[in-house]
């Protein structure tokens, strides 16, 4: 009877999109990170590259940070607010003033800067070398 | 727990656990239920396992207990008949649906130690811890369950 028993019963399977389904439940993506007052010192630091979650600084992104202090915390409306000073790279910020910008997370986790150019264009840019996820404060020190 | 952990487990032990809420509850509908809820409860639970077997039967007892809920609940949801439902199965013979209809016929109370014994390989001692019950309950439920079975497939074999 069990050898009987067991072919029978290894034929009864839960329906693998239920499975997928309690997974994706677990999976839900973070609620986006903005940050603001951002201070950007415009000093070309392109050999300085921080690189997080081993991002390859030569990968050909768009542009390159280096984080010189960082805090977080959590805003009212529930959103991760960090507040850091980053040295950019603006060689690359065509028509950058030194107006107002803001840094987002993309979907695939990297960090996007927007900025309006010259000519009152939005413009957006990958921050290659570091994204949103998990930048320790200790990093503010180095 | 880690998202990526929690996926391991779920697809290793998301079968188990459906047959052993099927089994509690006789119902696919709401074993697929108590499975999501299990499986659930997995992630957000603190408890450090010791090993891949602490999460295995720590599922199933889970399953078991929240079987068990259901059923005194009185809440199930709409009934598909067992022979419907063995017909959505990929059986390998007609004889295993046949086998499977008269396992899923017998009491709730032998379905389950049934299951963990034969197709999850647990001892009595182990069966009896996962499912609360003395050893000697086990065992005279193990022995009713496998006379009930012989006594349903001698009456078919007749009657084919």
């Amino acid at each position: 009877m069990e050898e009987r028993y067991k072919k029978m019963f290894s034929r009864v399977k839960a329906s693998p999109e239920k499975i997928q389904e309690v997974i994706a439940m677990t999976e839900q993506k973070k609620p986006r990170k903005i940050v603001r007052n951002l201070l950007v010192t415009a000093a070309i630091m392109a050999l300085a590259v921080l690189t997080v979650m081993g991002a390859n600084a030569a990968s050909g992104g768009e542009l390159f940070a280096k984080i010189v202090s960082y805090t977080e915390y959590t805003a009212e409306d529930g959103s991760e607010v960090m507040e850091m000073t980053i040295d950019l790279d603006d060689s690359k910020l065509e028509g950058f003033t030194s107006g107002e910008f803001e840094i987002v997370q993309g979907e695939d986790g990297k960090a996007v800067l927007t900025y309006t150019d010259e000519n009152g264009q939005k413009v957006s840019k990958v921050i290659d070398s570091f994204d949103l996820d998990g930048v320790p404060s200790e990093k503010a020190a180095e | 727990m880690t998202a990526e952990e929690f996926a391991g487990y779920a697809k290793r032990y998301g079968d188990t656990v459906y047959r052993v809420a099927l089994n509690c509850c006789k119902n696919a509908a709401d074993a697929e239920d108590i499975m999501q809820t299990v499986l659930l409860k997995l992630y957000r639970e603190k408890t450090e396992f010791e090993s891949d077997e602490h999460v295995k039967r720590w599922l199933i007892r889970v399953a078991v207990n929240e079987g068990r809920k259901l059923r005194s609940s009185g809440w199930f949801k709409r009934r598909v008949s067992l022979e419907e439902y063995a017909g959505t199965v990929d059986f390998e013979s007609r004889e295993d649906s046949e086998l499977f209809i008269i396992v899923m016929g017998l009491p709730e109370k032998y379905r389950v130690p049934l299951y963990l014994y034969y197709y999850e390989d647990y001892t009595i001692k182990e069966v009896a811890a996962l499912c609360r019950l003395k050893e000697s309950t086990v065992q005279t439920r193990l022995q009713r369950a496998r006379e009930r079975v012989k006594k349903a497939l001698t009456k078919q074999e007749e009657d084919s």
